[in-house]
């Protein structure tokens, strides 16, 4: 066998295979670094996203801690950033970035630099996933609109990257998918399944929706309100309100000053109101806390700017609130409603659990069957290969999962142990057919010995794969990481590493 | 002396393959009248959990022990349904308590569910909580999409094997026996209270890709070669499916055994019960079958 071995274009492929996957991967023993996820000014300025932030101001940052540990120590100071840009797999570039002033915070919102580039499921990592179904089916335009507008709310709660992808099932029916992590599922119903059609209503004449609304108050005071205030209602109660200011469009001002006209003023001490509030609605419901005493020297004039007010128990809640307000007036309303049709949150500690189980059951079951193996043929020669095979199928899909971007949530896991299975039941074939062929009974080449195994490898692939794409598809793709991880695996099976296996097997049941 | 145990049961299977075609046909039998008295009982075939009939997967990650029964009876009381199931999540090798898992056939928001969560669990920390919905349309239309796929990998399977032996005969043996071992797994969960699942799904389809490779594996010996006689090549056939059945066995019973992962468990039960209902099928129902063709038609 020898160095002969090595010209041949099966090992050779597979050689380059393993190459290709351990280079997606990028397992790293120290990682070390954080990694910028979203950047806001002053930091977005110098430092792009996706960068491997290594030194603040001559200080290491090995972790997300330390990150923050820096931060809090900077205070209206210059700072002075090196970080590393991936050039390729294992090559990065070194940059120091252009040195800027802050006040309090770089801008950035970092997370630790991961062990290897295989990004894994929600139930490994910790989040929460969402399917929402329109309740009517929509055109492509429709969908798009509706994309967009999904990720502009989640924008405002600073949720970018987040991945809104739009699902087809196998009836036809449409979803959309979102996952996310560390957002409450109350705020992610009431953030995505409203509809969020604005109305503010004088009795029952609604003077301006969120049509008419042409701007926000982004920036907060002095230049308009954007406020959060404590309050003490009449009755002693302690609430939090917040003010929004927005910009009405000329009709809708002419439409107030109309309305009010006709109001009759009533006055309380000192101060005049109109007999009617301006009430503001969302999806046909009352904003909590959103009557607004109309001052009466309004009465009948053209207003462009206006404010929307509403109340809530505590600071952080109405903090939340408005943010939500501002999402839902600046998205607009969405083309339909949305049924939240499955949401899943899964805490980070139990996807710590997770991952070490599969982790550990992985190994484990490896080690097992190779025992086993080990006293069925009882021959190293046999053995080595056979092991090394499977676990250079795990590794080959693990790297293409990295190069296709996949998520390894628990069901590919789950096909990815599945498919190990399958990958030593083909082995088996092989290793048994190639030593028949050495029997008196039926001797016979090995090349034929070999189309043999392969007229039975092929076999179940074919029948494998032919029931695995529909169940990529079905159920808006419940399983699509099951379907999707054993294709990948047995694909690379049956067209790269069973042919090389059964090419060093006859080298070495020849022998 | 498993060499000695081997051939004992090698000259019985030999010589009384007709004889022991009957246990793959009680348990058809019996295993249909299972599923069929489940639905005359219940009106479903086989029992399904929340991920195909809408409802609520809370998992709760504690050290606190507590006996599953006291718990399901408790979260039948403060969730106000019959519809409970309660797994307990150990760590492999022992069996210290890490957590629960808990499905509950309700729609009730976080905040409802962390309340009426906390007259049973004290502390319950937020971070300790996970919470899973699935509403029921969607499960409804999986449901009814997965029994489509099922068909379709028969067809499938069917067309394959007719593809490979161009013999009507050893198709149809080939798609009865796998159909007859997912009759029995059904049969053998609902007996053993196992719910059906997406993961199930997942599950059944390996086992129907893995009937038919071993299905194919032994037609190939029996009808499609002919170097030495029919005994050795069964012989030869038989050898590596158990060898095969072995590795399996294996890398399942380490998944059920080592696991705390839910659909992990699930997968691999599932997964051992085909692989000993296959066995059943194959090496006796589909090895007799074809055997009778033989004897009728010739080697």
């Amino acid at each position: 066998m020898g160095i002969k071995i090595l010209r041949d274009w099966k090992i050779i492929l597979v050689i380059l295979l393993a190459v290709f996957s351990v280079l997606a991967i990028e397992p790293k023993l120290h990682p070390s670094g954080v990694v910028v996820k979203q950047a806001v000014m002053p930091g977005s300025k110098y430092i792009p996203i996706g960068a491997i932030i290594t030194e603040i101001n001559g200080m290491e940052v090995k972790d997300v801690t330390d990150y923050y540990s820096i931060e809090r120590s900077l205070n209206n100071s210059i700072v002075y950033v090196k970080y590393k840009v991936k050039k390729f797999p294992y090559v990065y570039k070194t940059v120091e970035a252009y040195p800027f002033k802050i006040n309090d915070t770089l801008g950035l919102t970092v997370s630790d630099v991961k062990r290897t580039n295989v990004e894994f499921g929600l139930e490994i990592v910790g989040g929460t996933e969402v399917l929402l179904r329109p309740e009517r089916p929509l055109n492509d335009k429709e969908m798009e609109s509706l994309l967009s507008i999904l990720r502009q709310r989640l924008n405002v709660y600073g949720l970018k990257e987040i991945p809104v992808t739009p699902i087809k099932g196998l009836d036809g029916k449409q979803y959309i998918r979102i996952e996310f992590a560390g957002v409450s599922r109350e705020e992610v119903e009431r953030l995505l399944s409203q509809q969020g059609k604005f109305e503010a209503k004088i009795g029952n004449t609604t003077v301006f929706s969120g049509t008419d609304i042409v701007g926000i108050c982004l920036s907060g005071p002095p230049q308009c309100t954007r406020t959060i205030n404590r309050i003490v209602t009449s009755s002693g109660q302690e609430l939090w309100q917040y003010s929004l200011q927005i910009d009405i469009s000329q009709k809708a001002a002419e439409r107030f000053a109309n309305v009010t006209a006709g109001l009759s003023e009533v006055c309380r001490g000192q101060q005049c109101y109109l007999n009617e509030t301006l009430d503001f609605y969302i999806d046909g419901k009352p904003v909590e806390g959103g009557s607004l005493n109309i001052v009466s020297n309004l009465k009948g004039k053209i207003v462009t700017s206006a404010v929307i007010t509403g109340t809530r128990a505590t600071q952080i809640e109405a903090e939340s609130e408005l943010k939500r307000m501002q999402a839902i007036l600046q998205s607009g309303s969405l083309p339909v409603s949305l049924e939240v049709e499955k949401m899943n949150t899964v805490s980070p500690l139990l996807g710590k659990e997770f991952a070490k189980n599969v982790f550990m059951v992985f190994i484990l079951a490896i080690v097992f069957v190779d025992v086993v193996m080990l006293i069925r043929y009882r021959s190293i020669k046999i053995f080595l290969p056979m092991v090394l095979i499977a676990l250079l199928e795990i590794v080959a899909t693990l790297g293409i999962a990295c190069i296709i971007h996949w998520t390894m949530d628990l069901p590919s896991i789950a096909g990815l142990l599945a498919a190990v299975g399958t990958g030593l039941d083909d082995q088996i074939v092989i290793v048994d057919e190639l030593l028949r062929g050495r029997s008196k009974e039926e001797e016979t080449s090995i090349k034929n010995r070999i189309k043999r195994a392969f007229f039975i490898v092929v076999a179940a692939f074919v029948s494998s794969i032919a029931a695995m794409i529909p169940l990529a598809f079905a159920g808006a793709g419940i399983l699509r990481g099951f379907a999707i991880t054993t294709i990948i695996a047995i694909s690379i099976g049956v067209f790269i590493t069973r042919p090389a296996f059964a090419d060093i097997m006859s080298r070495i049941i020849k022998e | 002396m498993i060499r000695k145990g081997f051939e004992k049961f090698w000259s019985y299977y030999m010589a009384n393959y007709k004889k022991l075609m009957i246990i793959p046909l009680i348990l058809v039998i019996v295993f249909g009248a299972v599923l069929l008295n489940n639905k005359i009982k219940t009106g479903e075939f086989i029992d399904k959990d929340v991920s195909l009939k809408g409802g609520t997967t809370i998992t709760v990650t504690t050290n606190e022990s507590m006996d599953p029964h006291l718990l399901e009876s408790k979260l039948k009381q403060v969730f106000g349904t019959d519809d409970v199931t309660v797994r307990v999540l150990t760590e492999p090798f022992s069996n210290r308590v890490v957590g629960y898992s808990m499905q509950l056939d309700i729609n009730e928001n976080k905040t409802m569910i962390m309340n009426k969560l906390s007259s049973i669990f004290h502390p319950l920390p937020e971070e300790d909580v996970s919470i899973g919905y699935q509403g029921p349309s969607l499960a409804k239309t999986f449901f009814h999409e997965i029994v489509y796929i099922l068909m379709f990998s028969f067809l499938l399977v069917s067309l394959v094997s007719y593809y490979y032996f161009r013999n009507i005969f050893a198709t149809f043996a080939i798609i009865i026996s796998v159909v007859g071992d997912i009759i029995c797994i059904l049969g053998l969960m609902n007996l053993l209270g196992i719910k059906f699942t997406t993961a199930t799904i997942g599950a059944l389809l390996m086992i129907v890709g893995y009937s038919t490779d071993s299905n194919i594996l032994l037609s190939t010996n029996i009808l499609k070669r002919r170097e030495g006689s029919l005994s050795y090549r069964i012989r030869k056939a038989l050898k590596t499916e158990l060898t095969q059945d072995l590795s399996s066995y294996t890398v399942y019973f380490t998944m059920l055994a080592l696991s705390n992962v839910a659909i992990i468990q699930h997968i691999a039960t599932i997964l051992i019960m085909g692989i000993f209902f296959d066995e059943i099928f194959t090496l006796i129902w589909n090895n007799g079958l074809q055997r009778l063709w033989v004897e009728k038609h010739g080697d």
